[in-house]
C-alpha cells in the first residue's frame, strides 16, 4: 500500500501526481478519503512504516570519531642502487608493510583510581557540519551510561558503507560504557573533543575510531511483534491484540461481565484494600482479555499490582510485570519482596521476582537484590541468604553448619538452586525484559498475565512488543499524568514517507515563519537548498500565501531573481548556497544583537536527501535543525494540543494555545502548496490535502498516543484543529466497549496531607479522585509559596537566585529536623535540566534528590521544593499533566519557589482584560497560563506566602 | 612455622551445597513426609512442593532419599551419610540422628 495516500482519484492534468503516489491504490473510490475516514484504517501499516522510518534514521546516524594518532614512520628500507627493478619493488613493499603508527599516547589516559579512560577524539565537522555540532553534542549526552564501540579501520569502513551489515558482525566490536565527555568552544559552537569510558578497551593498539552505534533492538522487537500479530490470525490468545490493531473483529472477544465472575475474590488476612482497590483487583482477575486501572497519584497502584500478582501466582500463573521507568518496576519489586527487617520471610513465589536489567546502576538498592543481568546477577546470592535464614530457624543443625561454612567451596546448592530457578514473576522494562532468555524464547501467549505499570507512558508499538508474550493484560496508569515521551525529531522522521521533500520544505518555511516574532519576519534571511529551485520557490510562496497574512510573509525568490534581495527567502541549488548566503549576509563587522535574534543569522534549510558543502562564510550561518522543521513541529504542536485541549475544555480554563494552533496551520501542507507542486485542480488538491492530514494524524497517533488512550478511547471530541480532528476516525469503539466493564479507578489517595491534595483534586481530577484517605496528624504541613526576584543575567533555563533560596531553605529544614531527631526525605524538582544540574551541584552535600518534572513520576518525598526558573510560561510549562505530577509528589510539605509575582501579575492582567471585554463583568475563567492559574489557586486556598530575602 | 592451608589437621568445613543437602536429610530423618510438608519442615513456607521436588532430585539419584508415591523418605544410606558428615564436622549428638 502506498505511503501517502490510499485513494483512487482521477489524475490531475499534466505532471500532476506526486512521485510517491505512483504506486498507491487501495481501491477506495471515495475522493478525499484518507486513512482516518471511512474505509479500513490501516493502523498496522502506519505502525510498520513508522518503525521502518525510525530504523532508517538510526542507520543514517552512526557517529564515528577518530582517535588522533602520531605518525611515526620507521626509517624506510633503502633499496640498493644497484638492485634491479624487482628488488626495488620488494624494498618498497617492505616499507609499506612496516608497523602502523600507534595512536599518540596522549590520546589515551587511564585514571589509576577508578580505571576509567579518557580518550581524545576528533570529529570531522566539515563533513558533519550540516548544523550538527549541537546534534552531535546531544547524541553524546543521550549516550552517557550506554556503550560506545571502539573500531579498527576496517570496521569503521564497514559501518559507514553498510550499517546493516556492520550490525551483523560476530563478534561485535568491543564496546565500553560512556561515562562522560568533554567539549571545547569553537566559535559559537561546542565540539566534543574527548570521552571518558568505564575502562580502557582491550587491543587498543589497533583501535582507531570510536563510534556511537545505533541500537536497533527495541525497534526490531516492535516490528517482530507486528509480524507475529499479522501472521497469527488463528491464534485465539492473540485476538484481543489483533483487535487493538484493527486486524480482527472485537465481536470475537470472549465476553464476561464482572458480575458473571464464577468465584469471589479470595481474601488474604494480611491484605488491606479499600473498596476501589478491591474492585480493580477483581477486574484484573476476572477479565478474559484487558483490564485497565486508572491510578492517580498515591492511590495505591503498587499495592494493587502486588495483590494481583499474589492472586495470579496462587492460580499457578506466570506473570510479566513491566513499566517504562525503572523506578516503577523497582517500586513493585520492593513491594513484593521482604524488607530488611523481615529476616526469614516465607519463600513464596511472588516474593522471588526476577528483576531483569542490562545494567545494575539504574536499580534501587533493594531491587538490586533480585537483579539478573545478561552476564551477571545478584539474585542467586539473595535467595541463598534467604534459604539460609529459613533453614537456620527451622533445622536444628543448620546454624552450626553455616557457622563453619567454607564460603569458597563450589557445588550446586539444591535448595537455593531450585528456589532461584523459579521465575514465575519477571520484572523489567518492556524492551529490556525481552532480552531475558526465557522471555526471548517464549512463544506468543506463553505468559498467563502481563501487568503494565505507567501504561500511560507507553505507545502502542512499545506495548505490543512485550504484550504478544502474554494472553491477558492488566494495564495500570493515569491518563492525567505524563504521556509517552515525544521525541519530535525521531517521530518527525516518520512523516518522510508522507510529505514530499519539496512540500516538506514549504511546510518547514511556514513553521519557521510561525516561530518568528512579528518584528523578525521582515528581516528573516533564509536560504533554501533545493533540487528544483524555481518549482520550490513557487510552492513556498503559495504555501505562505495560504497560511499567513500578506504582511507576515517574507519575500520568496529563486536565486536567479534575487539580485537586489537583502532579506527574505532565496531558493537555490546546493552548489549555489555559498553565493546565496553571501547575498543575504550583512556587511562585515556587523555582529548579531544577541544569539536569540533570528534576524541576526542567515538560516539554511536543506531539502531532505540533499548534501550541501559547508560554506566558507561560516560565521553567521545557522542550519535549520531537524527539530525546527515542519515534521518535528507538527508533532510538537499536535502533542501540546492533544494533552492540553481536553483539560482546557473540561475545566473551562482557556489556555494560551493560539501559538500552537497557528504553528500547526503553517506546518501542515496547504492545498495551494499542493496546487503549485502538482498543478492539479483545486478540488483535487483539497482532497489530497485532507488525505495527507489524515496520514499525519495516523502517524501522530501511532507514535505518541498511549495504549491507555487506545483502549479507553481518545478524547477526540475535544479536537477541533487539524490534524487532531481526524483522530475520531481512529478510535477502537467496539474494543473500548468490550473493555469498559473491566476499567476501574482508584479514587482514594494515601500519600498527601489533605492540604496538599486539595488543588490537584479540584484542578486535575474535578473532584472525582484523589479523595483523602490518610489519617492526618496535627503536624503543620501545607503549601508554601516563595517569591524570588529574578536576576537579569540568569539564563532561560537556570536561575541562580532560586537555587540560592532553595539551598537556604533545605538547610534550614534539615537542621530543624535533625535537632528533633527526625529524618525527612526531601526532593527538589525543576522543569529544566540546566537548573537540575545547578541544584545538584549546590545540594551535593545534602541528602536530597534532585530531578526534572519529567522524571519525577513514581517518586515521592516528605517535602518537595519546586524551582520554577521562569516568570513566564511556555507551551512546555502549560501542560496540565506535567503539573499534576509535580504537585502530587509531596507527603507533608510543598514549596513553590520562583518569580511568583510575575504570574500573579499575569493573572491580574488577564482578569482585567477579560472584564473590560465583557463590559465590566468578571468571567470565571479568563485566558492565562496554567502556572498563573495554579498560583492563583494556592493563593485562594490561603497558603502561606513568603518572600525570599 | 606458618601452618599450610593443606595441613591435614585443619578442621573440615562444609560448603553451602552440602549444608543444604544435610538439612534436607536431617528434616527427612524425622520421618517420611510429602514435599509440601518437607517445605514446611525446612522453614521455606512456600506453600508448594515445587522447590523441594526439584531440590531432592540429586539426593534421590544419590540414593539418600526415596520417593514413595507422594512421600519422601530418607533411606538408610542417607541416614548413614548424614551421620558420617555430621561426625566429620563435630556435630554428632543425641539431638541430631
Amino acid at each position: 500500500m502506498g505511503e501517502v495516500v490510499g485513494v483512487r482519484m482521477s489524475a490531475p492534468p499534466g505532471d500532476g501526481r506526486l512521485p510517491h503516489m505512483n504506486h498507491c491504490d487501495t481501491g477506495d473510490e471515495r475522493q478525499g478519503s484518507g486513512p482516518c475516514e471511512g474505509g479500513v484504517v490501516d493502523l498496522l501499516e502506519g505502525l510498520r512504516a513508522s518503525l521502518h522510518a525510525k530504523i532508517e534514521r538510526l542507520l543514517r546516524m552512526p557517529l564515528v570519531a577518530t582517535i588522533p594518532e602520531v605518525t611515526t614512520q620507521p626509517a624506510p628500507h633503502a633499496a640498493d642502487p644497484g638492485a634491479d627493478v624487482w628488488e626495488a619493488l620488494i624494498a618498497a613493499t617492505q616499507n609499506l608493510a612496516s608497523t602502523s603508527p600507534a595512536p599518540s599516547p596522549a590520546a589515551w589516559r587511564e585514571d589509576p583510581d577508578d580505571g576509567s579512560a579518557l580518550v581524545r577524539i576528533t570529529l570531522d565537522y566539515d563533513d558533519l557540519w550540516r548544523g550538527r555540532e549541537k546534534e552531535v553534542r546531544d547524541l553524546f549526552l543521550n549516550t552517557v551510561e550506554s556503550p560506545v564501540a571502539f573500531l579498527t579501520d576496517a570496521q569503521k569502513l564497514l559501518l559507514e558503507r553498510s550499517p546493516r551489515e556492520f550490525l551483523t558482525l560476530d563478534p561485535m566490536p568491543e564496546d565500553v560504557e560512556l561515562l562522560d565527555f568533554e567539549t571545547e568552544r569553537v566559535g559559537t559552537s561546542e565540539r566534543v573533543v574527548a570521552i571518558r569510558v568505564t575502562r580502557m578497551p582491550e587491543g587498543r593498539r589497533h583501535l582507531r575510531h570510536v563510534a556511537i552505534v545505533p541500537n536497533l533492538v527495541p525497534l526490531q522487537r516492535q516490528l517482530h511483534a507486528l509480524k507475529v500479530l499479522e501472521e497469527r490470525s488463528d491464534d485465539g490468545c492473540l485476538t484481543p491484540l489483533r483487535c487493538l490493531l484493527g486486524c480482527d473483529d472485537p465481536a470475537r472477544l470472549a465476553t464476561r461481565a464482572p458480575s458473571d465472575a464464577p468465584s469471589p475474590l479470595p481474601i488474604f488476612a494480611d491484605e488491606r484494600l479499600d473498596e476501589f482497590q478491591r474492585a480493580c483487583v477483581a477486574h484484573a482477575m476476572e477479565s478474559p482479555h484487558f483490564a485497565v486501572i486508572q491510578g492517580p497519584p498515591g492511590s495505591g497502584k503498587t499495592t494493587v499490582i502486588a495483590s494481583i500478582l499474589r492472586r495470579a501466582v496462587a492460580r499457578g500463573e506466570r506473570v510479566l510485570v513491566v513499566s517504562s521507568t525503572h523506578v516503577a518496576v523497582d517500586n513493585v519489586v520492593e513491594k513484593i519482596t521482604p524488607g530488611p527487617d523481615e529476616a526469614s520471610a516465607p519463600l513464596v513465589v511472588q516474593s522471588l521476582p526476577v528483576r531483569f536489567a542490562a545494567r545494575q546502576r539504574k536499580l534501587s538498592p533493594r531491587a538490586l537484590d533480585y537483579w539478573v543481568g545478561a552476564k551477571k546477577q545478584r539474585r542467586g546470592a539473595t535467595i541463598a541468604t534467604r534459604v539460609q535464614r529459613c533453614l537456620s530457624e527451622s533445622v536444628s543443625i543448620a546454624s552450626a553448619l553455616y557457622a563453619i561454612e567454607d564460603a569458597k567451596s563450589v557445588g550446586v546448592a539444591p535448595l537455593s538452586t531450585a528456589v532461584a530457578a523459579c521465575d514465575d514473576v519477571l520484572c523489567g522494562t518492556p524492551i529490556g525484559v525481552l532480552s531475558y532468555e526465557s522471555v526471548k524464547l517464549a512463544a506468543p501467549g506463553a505468559f498467563d498475565l502481563l501487568v503494565v505499570d505507567e501504561v500511560s507512558k507507553l505507545t502502542l508499538a512499545e506495548f505490543l512488543a512485550v504484550a504478544v508474550k502474554a494472553r491477558r493484560w492488566v494495564l495500570v496508569g493515569d491518563p492525567e499524568q505524563l504521556p509517552p515521551y515525544n521525541d519530535i525529531e525521531e517521530n518527525g522522521v516518520t512523516l518522510d514517507g508522507v510529505l514530499d521533500a519539496r512540500l516538506e520544505l514549504a511546510c518547514s518555511v511556514g513553521a519557521l515563519v510561525a516561530r518568528c516574532q512579528p518584528a523578525e519576519r521582515d528581516s528573516l534571511r533564509l536560504v533554501v537548498a533545493a533540487s528544483d529551485p524555481a518549482s520550490v520557490a513557487a510552492v513556498i510562496a503559495a504555501h505562505l500565501a495560504a497560511v499567513a497574512a500578506r504582511n507576515e510573509s517574507p519575500l520568496v525568490v529563486a536565486l536567479a531573481d534575487a539580485t537586489e534581495v537583502r532579506a527574505g527567502v532565496i531558493v537555490c541549488l546546493p552548489e549555489e548556497v555559498e553565493g546565496a548566503v553571501q547575498r543575504l549576509s550583512r556587511h562585515e563587522g556587523a555582529s548579531p544583537a544577541s544569539s536569540r535574534d533570528r534576524s541576526a543569522f542567515v538560516h539554511l534549510l536543506v531539502e531532505r536527501g540533499l548534501a550541501v558543502p559547508r560554506p566558507a562564510t561560516l560565521s553567521g550561518v545557522r542550519l535549520v535543525e531537524a527539530r525546527h522543521r515542519s515534521p518535528a513541529q507538527l508533532f510538537e504542536a499536535s502533542f501540546n494540543l492533544f494533552h492540553a485541549l481536553p483539560w482546557s475544555r473540561r475545566s473551562g480554563h482557556p489556555l494560551r494555545l493560539a501559538a500552537a494552533r497557528v504553528g500547526l496551520q503553517r506546518a501542515l501542507p496547504s492545498a495551494k502548496a499542493l496546487a503549485a507542486l502538482t498543478h492539479g485542480p483545486e478540488p483535487w488538491c483539497e482532497a489530497m490535502r485532507e488525505a495527507l492530514v489524515g496520514h499525519i494524524a495516523l502517524r501522530f497517533a501511532v507514535n505518541t498516543v498511549s495504549v491507555y488512550d487506545w483502549l479507553t478511547g481518545m478524547p477526540a471530541e475535544h479536537f477541533d484543529v487539524a490534524p487532531l480532528h481526524k483522530l475520531s476516525g481512529l478510535s477502537r469503539g467496539a474494543l473500548c466497549e468490550a473493555v469498559r466493564p473491566f476499567v476501574g479507578t482508584l479514587k482514594k489517595q494515601y500519600r498527601m496531607h489533605r492540604s496538599l491534595s486539595a488543588l490537584p483534586r479540584a484542578m486535575f481530577y474535578f473532584g472525582e479522585a484523589l479523595l483523602d484517605a490518610r489519617a492526618d496528624s496535627a503536624d503543620s504541613s501545607g503549601v508554601m509559596l516563595v517569591h524570588v526576584e529574578p536576576h537579569a543575567e540568569d539564563a532561560r533555563e537556570s536561575n541562580r537566585a532560586e537555587a540560592d533560596a532553595v539551598e537556604r531553605m533545605i538547610k534550614l529544614v534539615s537542621t530543624h529536623r535533625a535537632s528533633r531527631g527526625e529524618r525527612a526525605s526531601i526532593m527538589v524538582l525543576t522543569p529544566y535540566r540546566a537548573q537540575e544540574a545547578l541544584l545538584k551541584t549546590r545540594l551535593e552535600a545534602l541528602d536530597v534528590e534532585v530531578c526534572t518534572l519529567d522524571r519525577c513520576q513514581g517518586r515521592e518525598a516528605d517535602y518537595v521544593f519546586i524551582s520554577l526558573v521562569r516568570g513566564r510560561a511556555t507551551a512546555f510549562l502549560d501542560m496540565p499533566k506535567r503539573w499534576n505530577v509535580a504537585l502530587t509528589r509531596a507527603r507533608t510539605g510543598l514549596v513553590l519557589v520562583g518569580d511568583l509575582d510575575a504570574y500573579r501579575a499575569e493573572a491580574q492582567r488577564a482578569r482585567s482584560e477579560a472584564r473590560r471585554r465583557v463590559g465590566g463583568v468578571s468571567p470565571s475563567h479568563p485566558t492565562m497560563s496554567l502556572l498563573a492559574r495554579i498560583i492563583e489557586g494556592y493563593d485562594a486556598l490561603g497558603q502561606t506566602m513568603k518572600r525570599a530575602s | 612455622m606458618i601452618p599450610s592451608k593443606h595441613d591435614r589437621h585443619e578442621k573440615p568445613r562444609p560448603g553451602r551445597a552440602e549444608i543444604e543437602t544435610l538439612c534436607i536429610l536431617h528434616a527427612l530423618a524425622a520421618g517420611a513426609c510429602t514435599a509440601v510438608e518437607l517445605d514446611a519442615r525446612l522453614g521455606l513456607r512456600s506453600g508448594r512442593s515445587r522447590h523441594v521436588d526439584e531440590a531432592v532430585g540429586p539426593l534421590v539419584t544419590a540414593g539418600w532419599v526415596a520417593r514413595e508415591h507422594d512421600a519422601l523418605r530418607c533411606t538408610e544410606a542417607g541416614r548413614e551419610h548424614l551421620r558420617a558428615r555430621l561426625l566429620r564436622y563435630g556435630l554428632a549428638g543425641p539431638d541430631v540422628v
